[in-house]
């Protein structure tokens, strides 16, 4: 297999991590299609596999297609809380590989629905799979513990106000409460800068072409039409 | 004593009308109260929305609110960006001659705001949790489309319909004498009140849906949001800074799964080609200075 390992650093794998491999090995190795087969993108290409753009978890048992489509294949399945990489989107469609599993196991198709991603790039993460990005854990605070980082930069050297009251703080606010946002005094020199930030719409046209983007004409959908609610069950009467 | 009659005077007034509002405007000295019977009488009728320049007003007093508790970023090449964004968004909407006006606010608290008239505050932590402008699109347009479709002012005004027939009598017996910011301030604090509360469940889910068609009018991605939102479940709500979105928002899978049921629909251009320009923004955000 001439794949490119797109992991900056192999992460070692623990007897967990090996078992995992094992399951997955034994679920694309006997039924990953051959390369070339597939009508769509193949789970067992070997081209150069991109990087991964992210990582993330499954929610739930995942089915695992050769293409990015209900119509594709299934090649195995992918078990409740396995972390992933995630290297590619397409529409409602994500293709991953578990995070343990070695550079070279095959990139499969699954549902974007039955898994949660994310993690936000940051200067000080700890090393990762993802460039950028820390690590996926299953430990408090969420599914990335990760997350728990701070808008360093620029709150670092914001002089902003402390929620706390006292002296000018050296960082922005560190959160928000609904009762302080409720109980909030009105900052209109605070408004004023806000509205000094206005951009013309040619302004804003300009960027938006020099963007790339190009817009479309496309009407609101329609709220989908309520679930009808469930019969209710019959009644149970006793025997007489 | 004459204070309560008055008082009770307005309150049967936004049943019975402007026009006996005349005779009880002489009353109470020092009071606009036909101001007070007007306003109240047009929020008693379910059918009449608040007129532009008051609906502007009130937007930018609850934005003033906001960012009394959350400054805005301090910084000018992050505000032009996201005014960029934001505004190329509106002129895909019903609403483009509204002055809108967009900020980030220097929190990380996980959170977004939309103002009537046309204020879109998004914080800080927000923007350090999105991969990329269609993300941030998202954001923006859902916003923008409460503001578009008059969300707030309408939870507003229903809100005080059931409201300020006590509330006004109560804040007058306590300080009739007030010129007439009462009517404002009963609106303002009902406003601020939906901030910390939530909208309806309902104006959520339609938001997202039509930011998603604003989004991809504009030339975005459509699933930018519902991409966001699986970020926004990875962190949870045990999270501190994600907690005031968590508790006024519904719950984000259900978002995701009922966006997910319709964005797919959606024709998505793909046409962004610059995605550098973001990743320099999320870059002076989260690098060090």
């Amino acid at each position: 297999m001439n794949v490119v390992d797109p992991m900056p650093q192999r992460v070692p794998l623990g007897s967990a991590g090996w078992l995992l491999y094992g399951v997955f090995l034994a679920v694309f190795g006997v039924h990953a299609d051959p390369p070339g087969t597939s009508p769509g993108p193949s789970v067992a290409s070997t081209a150069v596999a991109p990087a991964p753009i992210d990582q993330g978890m499954a929610m739930r048992n995942a089915a695992l297609r050769d293409m990015p489509d209900r119509a594709g294949k299934v090649v195995g399945q992918l078990p409740a809380n396995t972390p992933v990489l995630l290297f590619e989107r397409a529409r409602l469609w994500v293709r991953v590989r578990p995070l343990n599993a070695p550079a070279d196991t095959p990139l499969a198709w699954a549902s974007l629905l039955d898994f949660r991603f994310g993690a936000a790039p940051t200067a000080a993460a700890p090393a990762a799979a993802v460039p950028g990005r820390p690590p996926a854990t299953t430990g408090a605070g969420g599914v990335f513990a990760g997350f728990s980082r701070s808008v360093s930069g620029l709150l670092a050297g914001f002089q902003g106000r402390s929620r706390h009251g006292g002296d000018t703080a050296t960082i922005g606010i560190r959160g928000l409460t609904s009762a302080e946002l409720g109980g909030a005094a009105p900052d209109y020199q605070g408004l004023a800068r806000m509205e000094g930030f206005a951009i013309t719409p040619q302004d804003a046209q300009a960027y938006a072409f020099a963007g790339g983007l190009v817009p479309q004409r496309l009407v609101y959908l329609a709220a989908p039409a309520p679930v009808p609610a469930a019969a209710p069950a019959p009644e149970r009467r006793p025997f007489r | 004593m004459n204070h309560l009659r008055a008082l009770s005077g307005i309150a049967l007034l936004f049943c019975a009308g402007p026009a006996a509002a005349l005779d009880l405007g002489r009353m109470v000295q020092g009071l606009d109260v036909n101001k007070v019977v007007e306003i109240g009488s047009r929020l008693n009728a379910s059918t009449v929305e608040m007129a532009v320049p008051e609906e502007i007003a009130l937007g930018r007093d609850l934005a003033a609110r906001i960012l009394g508790a959350a400054p805005a970023l301090p910084d000018p090449e992050i505000q032009a960006y996201v005014n960029r964004i934001g505004r190329w968004l509106t002129l895909h909407t019903e609403r483009p001659e509204l002055p809108w006006h967009f900020a980030v606010a220097a929190t990380d608290t996980v959170g977004a705001f939309a103002t009537p008239g046309g204020n879109v505050i998004i914080t800080a932590g927000l923007l350090q949790l999105m991969r990329d402008e269609n993300e941030l699109a998202g954001v923006l347009a859902h916003e923008i489309s409460h503001v578009v479709h008059r969300h707030h002012t309408q939870a507003i005004m229903k809100r005080a319909r059931a409201e300020l027939a006590t509330d006004i009598a109560t804040e007058l017996a306590q300080q009739y004498v007030a010129k007439n910011p009462l009517v404002t301030q009963a609106l303002m604090s009902t406003g601020m009140n939906l901030y910390a509360s939530g909208l309806d469940q309902q104006d959520e889910f339609a938001a997202d849906r039509n930011g998603i068609i604003i989004a991809a009018r504009a030339g975005y991605d459509p699933l930018g949001l519902v991409y966001l939102l699986t970020t926004l479940d990875s962190v949870g709500a045990s999270e501190p800074r994600t907690q005031l979105m968590f508790s006024t928002h519904p719950p984000t899978r259900e978002r995701i799964d009922r966006l997910a049921a319709v964005a797919d629909m959606v024709p998505a251009t793909g046409s962004l080609r610059d995605t550098q320009r973001f990743a320099t923004l999320q870059a002076r955000l989260l690098g060090p200075r």
